[in-house]
């Protein structure tokens, strides 16, 4: 009996072969419908396409990256997905923040009922979601109808299929991403340090500016990171809300794979896709590392 | 003294804002319960004459109401599945140390973090070799891949919070292993198991970007019906499915905030 295990102590002479057993049938099941699956994607971006849903393995290509980087239309919906990733992060953290630090002030119930605001659209399904915004922003929807009524505009505005459009479903839909870990932040910082700043005489936007917002930069970073690399691979939300004109690096995939059947073209943008979302992660994690070192350096 | 400065200062922006912020939140969602009552095929929202006319007809669109079903089945096995396996690797991460245990935990967490894009593209070309494109197999197995984090989370969670000296002590009072697993844990870790299938099943019943990569013309769930026709056409109807879809996701998250709190499974 290794009545050891419950302790959290392995008893170093004999292994116990039970947690292996307990986790192998999921290990098994991701390694062969995940992690195989992903590396083969990443094997045959570097295959040759023949004709749809055939390709060609025998020699390594690296043709699908140089297409992608030559294609002047694929740099254009980088560039254009990235623009709507920032974009949507900075609103994020610019609408997330005092929405956070709102809620950290509250008490109990009513904290609980805004939490619930801001997870409402995760509860509820992206496609719902973009309907409603549909409806919204149409060129006959609530919005222009409501303006014409005013007499504040003459003809409707263009709202939907506009990267506007997209930007705003992305936010509504990634806000909570934000507010969270914002949230949980400024939930860990010390009260007494507020006290003790206001006693020693700081203003109320004094305390903020120097008490709260530094400390709460983690948050800051993990929510910002969260907002950017779901809006990066966002699919559902910019077809719908983006139409014909405004495509996503997530739709080209889905256009070779699905539609031309060019699976070595749809992996090599898939991991496009990836790389330049971790590549960017990284490069803001790195970005908040030198400024803190820059800080403690300063203090 | 009133001067402009204290007028300004009276203001209580925070509020303010947080008001303006839930009503963008909020609207989007409350739109849609309003103009699925329009007494006409336009989306207005009704002022005088409220219809029932929309809900009516959903019973006209047979391939709704199969999306619909299939769905459900669908959320069904992939979150008993998810949950069984999931319950397995959160005892083991839970109550063992073992080599590779981080590992483990990067491998059942990277789901959360995959892109759907990908996901689906990955597997669309590797069952398609493997011979079942659009069958209910190779969603089920997609979908049990999706609801893996949060059932472990959800659980681990639970597990975490019984205090392993309740185990201890059945134990030492002569209880086997397997006799403490079934009279002591498994019973305490009854919420949280509920409140991982539950979790499991909303991921499961909304998933649509994945769907759309396995998808050709018969595995056709109700996300992905709702997505092809939001693109082609349009009538109210699609309103009402949404309000239904709304209430049905407002009451699974009543009764799981019962169990365990959403934030705990967010961060």
């Amino acid at each position: 009996m290794d009545n050891n295990a419950v302790t959290g102590r392995v008893s170093r002479k004999k292994i116990s072969w039970t947690p292996y057993v307990l986790v192998a049938p999921l290990f098994v099941l991701m390694l062969a419908f995940l992690i195989i699956p992903l590396m083969n994607t990443l094997y045959i971006s570097f295959a040759h396409y023949v004709a749809p849903a055939v390709y060609d393995t025998s020699a390594i290509t690296m043709e699908n990256y140089l297409k992608f980087f030559n294609t002047p239309n694929y740099i254009t919906t980088l560039v254009r997905t990235v623009r709507i990733s920032v974009l949507c992060t900075l609103f994020c953290l610019l609408l997330g923040y005092p929405a956070a630090y709102y809620m950290s002030k509250l008490s109990g119930k009513k904290q609980q009922i805004y939490l619930l605001v801001y997870l409402a659209p995760w509860l509820i399904n992206v496609v719902v979601k973009a309907f409603g915004w549909t409806l919204l922003l149409s060129s006959n929807g609530i919005i222009n109808d409501l303006l014409l009524y005013l007499h504040i505009i003459d003809r409707p505005l263009q709202m939907l299929f506009t990267e506007g459009s997209i930007t705003v479903g992305i936010i509504h839909g990634c806000l909570i991403f934000a507010v969270l870990p914002i949230y949980t932040s400024i939930k860990a910082i010390d009260p007494h340090l507020s006290y003790a700043a206001a006693n020693l005489g700081a203003t109320p936007s004094q305390i903020f500016f120097k008490i709260t917002l530094p400390l709460s930069r983690m948050g800051i970073l993990a929510g910002g990171l969260i907002v950017f690399a779901v809006t990066m691979a966002s699919y559902t939300t910019p077809v719908l809300l983006g139409g014909g004109r405004n495509r996503v690096l997530s739709f080209l995939v889905y256009e070779q794979s699905n539609r031309l059947m060019n699976w070595p073209m749809g992996a090599a943008i898939a991991l496009v896709l990836v790389i330049i979302g971790v590549v960017l992660v990284a490069a803001i994690q790195k970005f908040f590392e030198a400024n803190r070192r820059r800080r403690d350096l300063m203090e | 003294m009133t001067t402009l400065e204290n007028v300004w200062k009276g203001i209580p922006f925070l509020g303010v804002f947080n008001a303006l912020l839930t009503v963008f939140m909020i609207v989007p969602i409350f739109i849609i319960v309003l103009v699925s009552f329009s007494p006409t095929s336009a989306y207005v929202i009704p002022t005088t004459d409220w219809s029932l006319r929309w809900y009516v007809e959903i019973a006209k669109y047979g391939r709704f109401i199969y999306g619909f079903f299939l769905s459900l089945a669908l959320a069904f096995a992939a979150a008993a599945v998810a949950t069984v396996l999931g319950f397995m690797a959160s005892y083991a991460l839970t109550r063992y140390d073992f080599k590779g245990k981080q590992l483990l935990d990067a491998v059942f967490f990277s789901p959360l973090t995959m892109p759907a894009v990908i996901m689906g593209f990955a597997l669309l070309v590797y069952v398609s070799k493997l011979g079942f494109y659009d069958t209910f197999t190779s969603f089920l197995l997609a979908h049990i891949l999706l609801c893996v984090p949060y059932v472990i989370k959800t659980i681990s969670t639970s597990l975490e919070g019984i205090s392993k000296d309740l185990e201890l002590a059945a134990m030492s009072l002569g209880a086997s292993r397997l006799t403490t697993f079934l009279q002591v844990t498994a019973p305490l870790a009854k919420t949280g198991i509920a409140g991982g299938f539950v979790y499991a099943f909303l991921v499961s019943f909304g998933e649509v970007t994945i769907a759309l990569f396995l998808s050709g013309t018969k595995m056709t769930t109700l996300p992905l019906l709702m997505f092809n026709y939001m693109q082609d056409a349009n009538t109210p109807v699609i309103a009402a499915i949404s309000t239904l879809l709304i209430v049905f996701a407002v009451l699974l998250t009543a009764v799981v905030n019962k169990i365990v709190s959403l934030k705990d499974i967010m961060s």
